[in-house]
């Protein structure tokens, strides 16, 4: 800085450019910021740099061993393409879903933190853009590593053995597994957890990204080297597609979950986050209901045994999903502020609609409603719709007919255990943040929030076990526990014992709970309720609307 | 441009970072933000940088409220934080271009306000340098000109001259004094009382996060002296006029320097004047009167006590 200043000059520029001129600005203009920069620190950088030098050399290595190993079989008919393909698939899983989001999600953590904070959050970039831009930077990465693999891929399949349907799939599920992976990734940084936590929560994602690795190199092995043949082509196509939904709704909720936590905080920003929590279950299961239709016609119900597999597949994530429920239900703001208020809708009906979107406790409870009536409904629905085309009626008859009652009411308790443990989770804050004024530190408060969990799903089993109580009474460990445990624990227990009964008793469990909680927290409700309207029409805080002094500000110089 | 912060609050717990602070400030005006450490500042100061959420009170600006449209704030505020830029992958230029772009400045007219900033702060020799190879006063130099490039009508600065040798402080002074004849709101806190007096029209002064005095500069200090230094001259000789005057009620004590006398006034403004009537109605010849402004340093120390929230 000189002495004397020169004059700043901001002002616009209105000089007249040629439309060739003019094109070449739009098209240096048009990339995500986010994207130009990130791209920038990676050619600058060593970390990107080092990574792609890594991967080229580690691909020549394996390439070359496989090569020598092999090297009198290639000049026969032995098929070494699929091996070499293997070789690329596995290197590129670990790098796409594992080492690539942990770089991106890194350089996001580091970027919220307190020493570096002005890289992105003074910038008055929309929340979204941040996002895509950190996302998209990530995938023009990833596809460096694909197109330094598609070389060594071209040579496997010239090598013979590669069956191209099936490297085809794969790398479809490589693309939705990256793009997913370093969603999660973003999401995981994005939260704003104090250090402790955020190593706890690094630990998971790095943990979430070794299965990920594992479920596609595992999927690529037992593909390439069981030999493509092992498979039905039409069950890979359904298990594939399956996957894909389920990649692709998990990437929809990642993403409009950390757009939720990069917007200000006074904005209603987990709206779009309840909306798609909402909207996605409903998208899948449609998606699930066509995709089924659509093989039905094409392959005929004969082939089609992993239909029923993948419809338990969606009730499961629909259930993983509405635990979800639980963290909407907790997010409850004690009041709505005047930015949230100036936009509800003034219209009363819509009012009722927009309710559910606005109250994170009001969403918790309608997504588990809304989940245990689809949980209730898709089997019926599947069955009678099925029956209705007439396409593979038979497949769905036989089965729904004899388990879907048991079925439905495993889901209609497990879904009563979700609206219990939101409304406790909820009631638990009342009483110990709002009402008492902070009686608990938050971190109190999280651990008896996070407990509640701990005790519904592990607590009784592990008391049970360690009590060593006969192996027939160890049903009853799962009375409390959440659908997705017990799917994947309770039911072996409860066919192996037949104690069925405990069914019944964890029902008159929970509903006596939820009528406790409900009567408990019913006048907040109520009270709730009557607050949410919109402020009067010329509402001092909007942008547009006349300031409101201060009563008696101290004026630090004269206006 | 009006900048009005209404019943702030900042509470961490049982902490009270900033406890119900009221104040405002305009165009054309520097305000210095000064208290001890741990009074409440840099807190204050995320929060007018949308950065931190208040707990309790508003910031508006022009009426808008920037803690209810934080997206609004950040067009209008431009923030310096006290912590510097330090990329070890990203050069000045470079650095500047994205938040040009973040800041939705397009084709032409990005480059054009780029360069513009990159001359106003001084920079061109240095744009193509890495910037965790810059010195401290090159980094602030970025720091305010990333700050400056969407043209905000209020500059918020933490600590800017922390670490700056002595010319590299001066050009700051010099650069935000332009900023502000430019017309500006700019709000800056530093330790460096002296130095922040050469600049400021006005001071806020916090402790343990609450307001301790706010107002413009020499009505604060005139506000808040217990004492007032008078410099008198008179028309003849000032043998005579010593002993008389060191004689006059609220007059603690007379010192003669050449041919002006400063005289110690116990109390205000008003006793100032009972002094001047009494040297007139005494028959003095009096050719000047003049109070001496209080230092900032003193004012601080006889206002605050050193305690942190």
């Amino acid at each position: 800085m000189s002495s004397a200043p020169a004059t700043l000059n901001l002002a616009q520029d209105g000089q007249p450019r040629s439309l060739l001129r003019r094109l070449g600005e739009w098209l240096a203009d048009w990339p995500n910021p986010i994207v130009v920069k990130e791209l920038r620190q990676a050619v600058r950088g060593w970390t990107a740099l080092v990574m792609f030098l890594l991967y080229l050399v580690v691909q020549l290595v394996v390439v070359g061993i496989i090569l020598m190993s092999v090297a009198e079989q290639i000049w026969t008919e032995s098929p070494v393409g699929a091996q070499v393909f293997l070789a690329v698939q596995i290197q590129l899983a670990i790098t796409i879903v594992g080492l690539l989001p942990l770089y991106a999600g890194t350089r996001l953590f580091l970027e919220r933190s307190d020493v570096n904070l002005d890289l992105m959050f003074i910038t008055p970039l929309r929340p979204v853009w941040l996002v895509l831009g950190k996302l998209l930077a990530a995938l023009v990465l990833g596809l460096l590593f694909f197109s330094a693999s598609a070389p060594v891929m071209t040579m496997a399949y010239f090598l013979r053995g590669l069956d191209l349907f099936y490297a085809g799939i794969l790398l479809g599920l490589d693309v939705l597994a990256m793009m997913t992976a370093v969603q999660a990734a973003l999401f995981v940084a994005a939260i704003p957890a104090p250090r402790p936590f955020a190593v706890l929560l690094g630990l998971g994602v790095v943990f979430g990204l070794l299965f990920g690795v594992g479920m596609l190199t595992g999927s690529s092995v037992a593909i390439f080297a069981a030999g493509p043949g092992l498979f039905d082509p039409v069950g890979v196509i359904v298990v594939s597609s399956f996957v894909a939904l389920t990649l692709v709704a998990g990437f929809i909720l990642l993403f409009t979950a950390t757009h939720a936590l990069l917007s200000p905080p006074p904005s209603n920003r987990l709206m779009p986050f309840k909306i798609m929590l909402l909207a996605v279950p409903i998208g899948y299961w449609i998606a699930v209901l066509a995709l089924v239709e659509l093989f039905s016609s094409l392959f005929g119900p004969t082939s089609s045994s992993e239909y029923l597999e993948l419809i338990q597949m969606m009730e499961r994530t629909i259930a993983v999903t509405g635990w979800l429920a639980w963290c909407i239900a907790v997010s409850e703001r004690l009041e709505w502020n005047r930015r949230v208020l100036a936009q509800v809708p003034r219209t009363r009906w819509l009012r009722v609609l927009a309710f559910p979107f606005y109250t994170g406790a009001a969403n918790g409870l309608t997504l588990a409603l809304v989940l245990t009536v689809f949980s209730l409904l898709t089997r019926r629905f599947i069955g009678f719709w099925l029956s209705w085309t007439g396409t593979s009626a038979r497949l769905f008859y036989s089965y729904a007919s004899d388990t879907w009652l048991e079925w439905e009411f495993i889901a209609f308790m497990a879904d009563c255990y979700v609206i219990a443990y939101a409304l406790t989770a909820l009631t638990l804050r009342r009483y110990l943040e709002w009402q008492r004024g902070k009686l608990v530190p938050g971190w109190v408060l999280l651990l008896l929030e996070v407990g509640l969990i701990a005790f519904a799903s592990l607590l009784v089993a592990v008391v049970l076990a360690l009590l060593r109580v006969p192996e027939g009474l160890l049903a009853f460990a799962f009375v409390f526990t959440p659908y997705a445990v017990f799917e994947a624990l309770g039911m072996e227990v409860l066919y192996r014992h037949e104690r069925w009964d405990v069914y019944v008793f964890s029902t008159i469990l929970v509903l006596i709970w939820l009528a406790i909680v409900g009567s408990v927290t019913f006048y907040w409700w109520w009270g709730k309720v009557r607050r949410f309207a919109p402020p009067p029409k010329a509402s001092p805080s909007r942008p547009s609307a006349e300031a409101t002094p201060n009563e008696q500000p101290a004026e630090a110089g004269g206006r | 441009m009006l900048v009005e912060i209404d019943g702030l609050k900042r509470y961490f717990g049982k902490v009270k970072a900033v406890d119900d602070v009221s104040f405002s400030f305009a165009t054309h005006q520097i305000i210095g933000l000064v208290g001890p450490n741990g009074a409440g500042k840099t807190t204050l100061m995320r929060i007018l940088a949308t950065l931190d959420e208040p707990t309790a009170g508003d910031v508006r600006v022009d009426g808008v409220s920037i803690v209810q449209y934080p997206e609004q704030g950040r067009r209008l505020i431009g923030f310096v934080p006290d912590s510097l830029p330090n990329h070890r992958d990203i050069n000045v230029h470079e650095y500047l271009d994205f938040f040009a772009r973040a800041c939705g400045l397009r084709g032409q007219l990005r480059r054009r306000v780029v360069e513009s900033i990159e001359e106003f702060t001084n920079l061109v020799n240095l744009r193509e340098k890495s910037i965790h190879a810059l010195s401290k006063g090159m980094k602030q130099r970025v720091s305010v000109a990333r700050a400056l490039l969407h043209d905000p009508p209020i500059l918020v600065l933490d600590e800017p001259a922390a670490g700056l040798d002595p010319r590299a402080r001066i050009e700051l002074r010099e650069l935000l004094r332009a900023l502000c004849n430019q017309g500006k709101a700019i709000l800056v806190s530093s330790h460096i009382l002296a130095e922040l007096e050469q600049m400021i029209t006005g001071v806020v002064i916090l402790e343990r996060g609450k307001l301790v005095r706010a107002g413009s500069l020499q009505q604060v200090l005139q506000e808040s002296a217990t004492h007032r230094v008078v410099r008198l001259r008179l028309l003849e000789s000032l043998d005579g006029a010593l002993e008389k005057v060191s004689c006059l009620p609220h007059v603690e004590s007379v010192a003669r320097a050449d041919q002006v006398l400063r005289i110690w006034i116990r109390g205000g403004d008003g006793e100032c004047c009972t002094v001047l009537a009494e040297l007139v109605r005494q028959g003095l010849p009096v050719v000047e009167f003049q109070i001496e402004s209080a230092a900032l340093e003193q004012l601080f120390l006889a206002v605050t006590k050193g305690e942190v929230a």
